[in-house]
């Protein structure tokens, strides 16, 4: 049974490519489920999925990480844990158990006498699950249920929510998983032993910036995560063509993470095939500052900026979006507004990411940088160091 | 899909009980409100959240809380913790997104459960009310609430549940109910999903063009002509909210009659046999309430052979008290509410195939009697019923002793049935001048249950029951001149020897013996029945009619 990772880079079609698997088992009345992290990624594979069957067939389910891990991991065997039905989520920004820095009182994960303190995963009265130890909550459920699966000589306690899934699904594919962390991929080992099960993820590791949970567990970091991969037989290829941007595009931004050896991208735009007004201006361009009226006037694009609080001046009245928004979309032209180190690799520096605790600085500029169908600007005031590219004159 | 297990707690008559069904078909066989349709009504409610019919929400009352729990309720503290709950499980086979272990048993797998239980919500609204405990004399139905999971935790709807059941009920179709709505429900079941569709388009043509008729367009003009009631466009038109589809509209009719105007017993099967007409769309599990009723028994026979011919694929549920259904459509399929709930699908699959082959046997009886008499034939039934009535001034039956005739598919049978089931079952047989092969070897293989005796007289000259009553009153010349003469027409009373007491005993045992005396031995046995003259009693009758 297949157990593959699939690396992509930004524009491959990734969410293409899952959408046209899952119906071709579909054709041979096989089960999927599709797993996504953001809603608008969901919205988007049961849009195409509409699209190319006329409705979302019974036999393809698509659903969000959490609602899975409380659907189908948690909820039918919750009661090794907890004797009331788990209510819903409730989703942390920090850790849960802290409160201005300690920690709460009663929130371990065991009680004195061993046994799991459900307090650790759901709040008190409403009995929510808290989104960060969620996936913890799911692999304790596994363990508590004690089904056990033995792969050559290793034995591993898969839970009756696992041996659930083989009974109900044929592959299960989760797209984006370069934003699961920790212990996500303790229950992904789970779905690794399952023989009946084909288990495709799909996942460009440039582009992590949201996270399931803000917590320690290793694997945290890229690294860890390809390892982890590998680690529980995971075979590995890769879609490095963009179907979205022209190659000087790719180009640009396969040098923002230079040193991790990514395979290089390559453009599936014929750029032959562009019309003559499209085609004046293709590839990475400084927009200085002065000249910003006159550049967007004549090529209107969609403004990419970190938060809210950027340039308002610049963003108000106009179509823009943050960074981590802008993920999963596609713009024929955008005008990034960079951060400090942004400029800062902009004019040459290759390490202006470099020293920050997480990839999500330079992950969001790759983010930023990969929008674009024909030309991505940028709002500089100084001159440039890199390559590929020139500034922009009216 | 179907049901392996139901638990039910609380629901009418049922306190707490789980139980188990077959996969294909279930009879459930009892006697009168021995809860029967409070199973059925248990698995609607259960797989469609609708009782008799209706939506939950519409009659939840405390007529669906057992009456026990109710009253103890009401002698209790009535507490919020107090208040009893309905708690319907069904525990299934066939879907494994229902599945999970959150259910009574724990048990891994897939399966549906109802809770009707004290809305926690409404905690504070009830201390308001429950100031005086004392003056709460009726279950508060109005601080209740249901939810309905699959056992994967899962909220179920109408449209996520995956399972769904039809419940063919004949009382249904009163005036009042809507034979209408109960149709609809039917052909819901019954036809293709395009099918139906199609009749929905066809008919919101049929509105327009209605509203498009020249006579309709002209009287339409012609109304409100001058704008006196409103400014606006006053018009007649076939209603058209989304509500008034065509099944509330369309009719079901038979050589043009409408379905509610033809017999009760031809709606009846027109019913059961859409409800089992189509595989593809049609509801998992079916279940009718007694097909026999309204029903002759050719067309009782038609059907059932209908049922037999279509039921693959679906779990059927019925309750009957016709042995000739239970027999014909296997007689292992038997759940039998008694003292408790069995089931019969361990009974000799020989006997099941007899019974298929020869339905016509009052099976059902032994099922139901608390204490049976198996008799060989119509004699020894009128003579034990004139030695009991003699004795207790009533006919057995009056006493729940029923006394049945065997026949042709003889005492095995019977007791192949009786040995799964405990009730005290007597059998009256005939040496056949062998006691011991007869009797004692023939009874050994039921030997192990002891609620299964026979009797019978041990001498082998008492080979049946005419000898036995011989020699039974043969005290004196007068006693036996007496048993003579009640049992004899008097036209032989005539030729009755006049000899010593062997002599007249081997007149009479000679009248009883050979061939084709069996209409002698009913005559005789009809008069002893209708006489008022003390006879003697083979004591091994005596014993046959007592019960502990």
């Amino acid at each position: 049974m297949t157990k593959e990772l699939i690396i992509a880079c930004a524009g491959a079609g990734k969410s293409a490519k899952i959408i046209s698997d899952a119906i071709a088992r579909y054709r041979e009345q096989k089960r999927s489920l599709i797993l996504t992290y953001t809603d608008c990624n969901q919205r988007q594979i049961i849009r195409r999925l509409s699209s190319e069957l006329g409705a979302v067939p019974p036999e393809i389910k698509v659903k969000g990480w959490f609602t899975f891990l409380l659907e189908d991991m948690i909820r039918p065997y919750q009661t090794c844990i907890l004797q009331d039905r788990v209510s819903g989520l409730n989703f942390n920004e920090t850790d849960p158990h802290k409160r201005s820095g300690y920690t709460i009182k009663g929130r371990a994960e065991h009680a004195s006498d061993g046994s799991i303190n459900h307090k650790h995963f759901v709040t008190k009265d409403t009995h929510k699950a808290h989104s960060s130890y969620l996936s913890k909550f799911a692999c304790r459920v596994a363990e508590e249920t004690k089904v056990i699966r033995k792969v050559g000589r290793k034995s591993y306690k898969i839970g009756c929510a696992t041996e659930r899934l083989e009974e109900i699904y044929d592959a299960i594919f989760i797209d984006e998983v370069q934003d699961l962390v920790g212990w996500d991929f303790d229950l992904l080992r789970l779905l690794s032993v399952c023989q009946e099960l084909d288990v495709i993820c799909v996942g460009d590791f440039r582009q992590t910036i949201y996270q399931t949970a803000n917590v320690q567990k290793k694997p945290k970091s890229n690294d860890d995560k390809l390892s982890y991969f590998q680690e529980i037989g995971f075979s590995q290829s890769s879609m490095n063509k963009s179907r979205r941007s022209v190659a000087a595009i790719c180009e640009f931004s396969d040098k923002i993470h230079d040193g991790l050896k990514f395979p290089l991208t390559l453009s599936g735009v014929d750029e032959q095939e562009l019309p003559a007004d499209v085609a004046e201006h293709l590839g990475v361009f400084a927009v200085k500052r002065v000249d910003f009226e006159a550049y967007y006037d004549r090529y209107h694009p969609t403004i990419l900026r970190h938060s809210h609080a950027v340039d308002q001046k610049i963003c108000s009245g106009r179509e823009v979006f943050n960074f981590g928004k802008s993920k999963g979309m596609t713009f024929d032209r955008t005008l990034i507004l960079p951060t400090g180190p942004q400029k800062a690799f902009l004019q040459g520096d290759l390490r202006a990411f470099t020293g920050g605790s997480t990839d999500k600085a330079v992950n969001a500029f790759y983010v930023a940088s990969t929008r674009a169908r024909y030309s991505v600007g940028v709002l500089l005031d100084e001159d440039l160091g890199i390559d590929g590219v020139t500034t922009w004159r009216p | 899909m179907h049901i392996n297990k139901i638990f039910v707690k609380n629901f009418k008559g049922i306190q707490e009980e789980y139980f188990d069904f077959n996969k294909d078909i279930n009879i459930l066989v009892g006697d009168n409100e021995s809860g029967k349709s409070t199973i059925l009504e248990a698995i609607e409610l259960c797989l469609n959240l609708r009782h008799r019919g209706k939506p939950l929400s519409t009659c939840l009352s405390a007529d669906l809380f057992n009456a026990d729990a109710v009253s103890n309720f009401l002698a209790g503290p009535k507490d919020q913790g107090s208040f009893p709950e309905i708690l319907i499980e069904a525990y299934l086979e066939g879907n494994n997104d229902l599945r999970g272990n959150n259910n009574t048993l724990g048990s891994n797998c897939p399966g549906i459960f109802v809770r009707i239980f004290f809305d926690p919500d409404l905690a504070s609204a009830y201390l308001e009310y429950a100031k005086k405990p004392e003056d709460i004399l009726s279950l508060p139905i109005e601080f209740y609430r249901s939810e309905w999971y699959a056992f994967s935790w899962d909220k179920l709807t109408p449209y996520n549940k995956k399972i769904s059941c039809l419940f063919v009920d004949p009382t249904a179709l009163h005036p009042t109910m809507g034979a209408r709505r109960y149709i609809s429900d039917i052909l819901e079941n019954a036809l293709e999903r395009e099918d139906k569709t199609l009749l929905n388009t066809n008919y919101r043509q049929l509105k327009k063009k209605f509203d498009a008729e020249p006579d309709v367009v002209k009287i339409n003009s012609e109304l409100d002509k001058q704008d006196d009631i409103t400014g606006k466009n006053l018009e007649f038109s076939i209603e058209s909210s989304p509500q008034t589809s065509w099944e509330n509209n369309l009719q079901l009719t038979l050589d043009s009659i409408p379905f509610a105007q033809i017999g009760k017993g031809e709606q009846h099967q027109v019913q059961m046999k859409l409800a089992l007409w189509k595989k593809s769309t049609a509801a998992n599990v079916v279940m009718i309430e007694e097909p026999e009723i309204h029903l002759s028994h050719m067309n009782l026979v038609k059907l059932v052979k209908f049922i037999e011919d279509r039921h693959q694929g679906q779990q059927i549920f019925l309750t009957t008290h016709s042995s000739y259904v239970l027999n014909k459509l296997s007689f292992e399929k038997i759940c039998l509410l008694a003292d408790g709930y069995k089931r019969l699908h361990e009974i000799n699959p020989k006997t099941v195939k007899t019974l298929k082959r020869l339905p016509g046997f009052d099976t059902l009886r032994v099922v139901l009697s608390k204490n049976v008499i198996l008799v060989e034939g119509p004699s020894d039934e009128l003579v034990l019923k004139k030695i009991y009535h003699k004795k207790f001034g009533k006919l057995p039956e009056e006493d729940g002793v029923d006394i049945i005739v065997v026949r042709g598919i003889g005492f095995k049978n019977f007791l192949n049935i009786a040995q799964h089931l405990g009730n005290a079952v007597h059998v009256v047989k005939d040496n056949d001048g062998d006691w011991q092969k007869n009797i004692i070897d023939w009874k050994s293989p039921f030997d192990e249950y002891g609620f299964i005796k026979v009797f019978s007289p041990e001498p082998a000259h008492e080979n049946s029951l005419e000898p036995a009553f011989i020699y039974a009153n043969s005290g004196s010349k007068t006693e036996l001149d007496a048993y003579a003469k009640v049992v004899l027409s008097s036209q032989t009373y005539s030729k009755y020897d006049n000899g010593d007491l062997a002599a007249r005993q081997a007149f009479l045992t000679d009248w009883f013996s050979g061939e084709g005396t069996g209409g002698r031995k009913v005559d005789s046995a009809m008069r002893i029945f209708e006489s008022d003259d003390e006879l003697v009693a083979p004591n091994y009758l005596i014993e046959a009619l007592q019960f502990d």
